[in-house]
C-alpha cells in the first residue's frame, strides 16, 4: 500500500471514531426520571331534596265527628344520595323542641337500603334508611301530620333534617 | 424546576383531599308547614223511631208523654277562638196543644236540658263546647199532647246547629 493510501485510512478511521464518541448528533443517550403521583378518594357523603318544601294541611275534609285526632299525609318530595362509604345510614330530625302538632315521616320505595319504621320527629335524630353503604340511590318522603281538635287551629313550621352519617 | 412541579401537583391533590376529609357526613334541610285550618264537623246517628201518644190518665187534659233516646250525635271543632254551642230547631211550628222538646246530652259543653222546640225558633241546647270532640252523646225527645188537640199526626225536622 502507498503511503498516500495508508494515510487516508487512518483519517478515515480517526474521523469514525469521533463520531461514535460525540453525544450528540448521530449518537443516542437515553435518560429516565421518576416521579410518584400520590391520589386520595375521601369518604363523600351527599344528600338532596326531590321536590322542596312541603305543605301539610287539615280541613274539614280531613276531619271525622267526634273524633279529635285528625290525619293528613303527603308524599310529593323525596330524597336523593350518594356515599363511597360503607355501612350509612340517614337519620332525621325537626328543629322545633315542643310542637303543638305531631309531624312523622317514613321512606317509601327507596332504590338502595332498608326503611326504618315510621318516625314521630323530635329534635333527637332517628334512624330514617339503613344500610345504604357505597351506592347512590332515591326514595319518596311520605309525611303523616296529625293533629288534634283540642289542640286548636293554627300554623306551624319545621325544619327537617336528614344527615347521612355512618351506620 | 422539576422538582416544583412534582411538589405542586402532590398538593393540589394532597389539599381537596383533606377538605374532603370531613364530608363524611352530609346533610339536607326541608322546610314542612303544617296548617290546621279551622274545622268543625257534626253529624246524627239517624232518625229516632215515631212518637206516638196512644194513653192519658181519665180526667186530665194533658195525654201521657213519650220519649225517645235512641240515636246519638257527634261533634269536633278546633275553634280556638272561642267556645262553640249547639242550636235546636224545627222546620215549621207545632199545632197547638202539642209540644216537642229535646235534650242534648254533652261532654265537652253544657247541657241546657229539655228544651221546648214547638214554636219553631232557634233555641241553644249545649252551650260552651270546649274544643275537641265529643262522640256518640245521646239526644233524648219528649213529646207531650192534650186531649183537647185532637187527634193529628206529622212529622218535623230537626236541625241541630254547630256554631260560635
Amino acid at each position: 500500500m502507498k503511503r498516500a493510501q495508508q494515510l487516508q485510512i487512518a483519517v478515515f478511521v480517526g474521523m469514525l471514531g469521533c463520531i461514535t464518541a460525540t453525544p450528540e448528533g448521530f449518537g443516542q443517550i437515553i435518560a429516565t426520571d421518576q416521579h410518584t403521583v400520590t391520589i386520595q378518594v375521601s369518604p363523600i357523603s351527599t344528600v338532596a331534596i326531590v321536590g322542596g318544601g312541603v305543605n301539610l294541611t287539615l280541613d274539614n275534609a280531613s276531619v271525622i265527628a267526634g273524633e279529635d285526632q285528625m290525619v293528613t299525609t303527603d308524599q310529593t318530595t323525596g330524597l336523593s344520595w350518594g356515599t363511597n362509604s360503607s355501612s350509612q345510614k340517614i337519620m332525621v330530625s325537626t328543629s322545633l323542641g315542643s310542637p303543638r302538632y305531631t309531624l312523622k315521616v317514613v321512606v317509601l320505595n327507596p332504590t338502595r337500603g332498608t326503611a326504618a319504621p315510621e318516625v314521630t320527629l323530635s329534635t333527637v335524630a332517628k334512624d330514617l334508611l339503613l344500610d345504604i353503604g357505597r351506592t347512590s340511590g332515591t326514595c319518596t318522603l311520605k309525611y303523616t301530620g296529625i293533629a288534634l281538635a283540642s289542640a286548636g287551629d293554627g300554623t306551624e313550621t319545621q325544619t327537617i333534617t336528614f344527615t347521612v352519617q355512618a351506620q | 424546576m422539576k422538582r416544583l412541579l412534582v411538589v405542586a401537583v402532590l398538593l393540589a391533590l394532597i389539599v381537596p383531599a383533606s377538605q374532603f376529609a370531613t364530608a363524611q357526613t352530609a346533610f339536607v334541610n326541608q322546610t314542612v308547614s303544617f296548617t290546621v285550618s279551622t274545622v268543625e264537623k257534626m253529624s246524627i246517628s239517624g232518625n229516632p223511631a215515631a212518637l206516638t201518644i196512644s194513653t192519658g190518665t181519665a180526667g186530665t187534659d194533658a195525654l201521657t208523654a213519650v220519649g225517645d233516646s235512641s240515636t246519638t250525635y257527634s261533634i269536633t271543632h278546633n275553634h280556638s277562638a272561642g267556645p262553640m254551642k249547639i242550636t235546636a230547631q224545627i222546620g215549621s211550628a207545632m199545632p197547638a196543644g202539642l209540644t216537642l222538646q229535646i235534650k242534648l246530652a254533652s261532654t265537652k259543653g253544657t247541657s241546657a236540658g229539655y228544651v221546648d222546640i214547638s214554636n219553631g225558633a232557634s233555641f241553644d241546647v249545649v252551650t260552651a263546647i270546649a274544643k275537641g270532640a265529643d262522640g256518640l252523646e245521646k239526644v233524648y225527645y219528649s213529646f207531650d199532647a192534650l186531649a183537647s188537640s185532637g187527634d193529628q199526626s206529622g212529622s218535623r225536622t230537626v236541625t241541630l246547629t254547630l256554631t260560635p
